[in-house]
């Protein structure tokens, strides 16, 4: 029995090479009308965000703490499920900027992919907290969300100094979270810490990155995407009050900020991990998993 | 006897110190936090029924983390923290100069030369007034549990405490059991378990029932509430002089 859920596709551009391709693999193809405008949820990839705060989208704008599973709350996920199920004009529960129909990456971006974004950060916590839950969280990512596809994006450690961790603690535990992830059946996907102005995260990066390589799992600079940012990272992270003696510090990505992660989880990793779906001439949906990658931006 | 409750740092701090006493309740707060390119090591000393005005022990242009308080038999404080410098994370500590001048410090002195990234010190004094300081460094591979004892003024060899292994071991809180035994407890992670599992370690003979009844007799219960003076991410310690069988707790976010 398949799932079906409802989505738009206002920025779907047909393609000539999808409606051949459409042709080819008809017969292997689920196909159903854009009027119905649903894709089947045992089709679907299952991304899961695994974090602390900055996987929340936690920011001057928006307080909650951790996402608890949710779909629909916070810029992360937000911005990602936008951009995989490009989803030009869809109107944000929370409130994030609408900077991202206006990005590079997303006007590139013109291919539909059939996933749902499932975000489990949880602020405050290091990697020892990550390590102890990463199970019970992807267990239950997989038997909330039908799917054929899990990926685990895992951004953890910017908490581990002042948790009293290592930097190779740090590597340490993001190696066993990538294990666990596998073990579950997700192909984990790693980033390095984002940039603060009150702490060094370059040893903690330095572990993170070996580590994930070591594993040969794929791995996302977000560290260098920020501090390369044309108006540096300061741009991207505002200041915030960290104390009532008024230090101010800068942790927390701003909407923008947010936005600049979502593309480079996108750009760097998902696009190819995840199938498109193409549009043939007539509106018809075809999920081609396989020959998608081909068509891939 | 005394009882503290790890604080969060999110808000409020609802929880207590809690004392019961003839004697003038002790409490000693030691934390790191940040004023400008500044970073402190400030220590806020809890004398009867009312907070002091906070002491910058140390301040630096690195950054400090792993704060740590405790109480030599005479009365004078040991602060240790953590410090960043030349791609190394330090441990260094200061002494307090005299009971009367109570702002006044020794210059920072390092604990450790073979540090990589020393964290997470935890410090206390056995009733013979040793000093037994703990904490983590990776210098050898993955984070391993050290041991200095300071006696009667002198730095003994440092002493490896947990065994070796492949796993790291994080997170030591030092204090003396009921039995005037200095005890380790510090988090480890188990290869079989696949998870972090409690580890201890036990230091000294059993002293004799007289000897600890009395120290536990010293204390019970008041409530101190803390004053919402500590800054965000500046992993306070509490420290109780008065009370030798919890000196030191870590608190975290």
């Amino acid at each position: 029995m398949l799932f079906y859920r409802t989505i738009k596709f206002s920025r779907v551009v047909p393609q000539p090479i999808a409606g051949l391709l459409a042709t080819l693999f008809i017969s292997l193809s689920t196909i159903a009308t854009l009027g119905a405008q649903e894709l089947p949820t045992s089709e679907r990839s299952v991304v899961v965000l695994f974090g602390d705060s900055i996987s929340v989208g936690f920011n001057a704008d928006f307080r909650d703490k951790d996402a608890k599973g949710s779909t629909d709350r916070g810029c992360p996920t937000l911005y990602l499920t936008n951009l995989l199920l490009n989803q030009g004009d869809r109107e944000a529960i929370e409130p994030c900027s609408t900077t991202l129909y206006d990005s590079p990456i997303f006007d590139a971006n013109q291919r539909v992919r059939n996933a749902i974004v499932v975000n489990w950060g949880e602020g405050g916590t290091s990697t020892e907290r990550g390590l102890e839950r990463i199970e019970s969280h992807l267990n239950r990512s997989r038997n909330d969300y039908e799917g054929n596809r899990y990926i685990a994006l895992i951004m953890y450690g910017t908490n581990d100094r002042n948790a009293n961790l290592s930097s190779t603690t740090t590597g340490f535990n993001v190696r066993d979270m990538i294990i666990k992830a596998k073990q579950r059946g997700f192909t984990p996907v790693v980033a390095n810490l984002t940039p603060r102005d009150d702490q060094n995260v370059v040893p903690y990066n330095t572990e993170i990155e070996s580590r994930t390589k070591a594993e040969n799992t794929a791995f996302v600079n977000l560290y260098d995407r920020f501090v390369n940012h044309s108006g540096g990272f300061e741009e991207l992270i505002d200041q915030e009050n960290a104390s009532i003696t008024n230090e101010v510090i800068r942790l927390h990505p701003n909407d923008n900020g947010y936005l600049i992660i979502a593309e480079t989880w996108f750009d760097e990793q998902l696009k190819g991990l995840i199938p498109t779906v193409a549009i043939a001439a007539d509106n018809r949906i075809i999920l081609t998993p396989v020959m998608s990658l081909l068509l891939d931006e | 006897m005394f009882r503290i409750a790890c604080f969060f740092l999110f808000g409020w701090f609802p929880y207590v110190v809690v004392a019961n006493s003839e004697r003038e309740i002790e409490v000693d707060v030691v934390w790191h936090e940040r004023q400008g390119q500044e970073q402190r090591i400030v220590w806020k000393p809890y004398r009867g029924d009312n907070w002091l005005d906070s002491v910058t022990v140390h301040r630096s242009k690195n950054y400090l983390s792993s704060a740590a308080i405790s109480t030599l038999k005479n009365g004078l404080k040991l602060v240790f923290w953590s410090e960043d410098a030349l791609g190394k994370t330090e441990l260094w500590y200061s002494a307090q100069v005299s009971l009367m001048a109570r702002s006044e410090w020794t210059e920072p002195q390092k604990v450790y030369e073979a540090c990589r990234e020393c964290l997470a010190s935890a410090a206390v004094v056995d009733l013979d007034g040793v000093l037994w300081l703990f904490w983590t460094d990776n210098s050898q591979g993955h984070d391993d549990v050290f041991l200095r004892r300071f006696d009667s003024g002198v730095w003994l060899d440092v002493e490896k405490v947990n065994g070796s292994n492949d796993v790291p071991d994080i997170k030591p809180v030092a204090n003396l059991n009921r039995f005037g035994q200095v005890r380790v407890d510090w988090v480890a992670y188990s290869l079989l378990e696949q998870r972090y599992t409690e580890a201890f370690k036990l230091y000294g003979e059993k002293r004799n029932d007289d000897v600890a009844e009395k120290i536990v007799a010293d204390l019970s219960s008041e409530e101190i509430p803390f004053p919402n003076f500590l800054p965000y991410n500046s992993s306070p310690r509490i420290h109780v002089p008065v009370n030798r069988f919890e000196q030191t707790i870590l608190t975290e976010q």
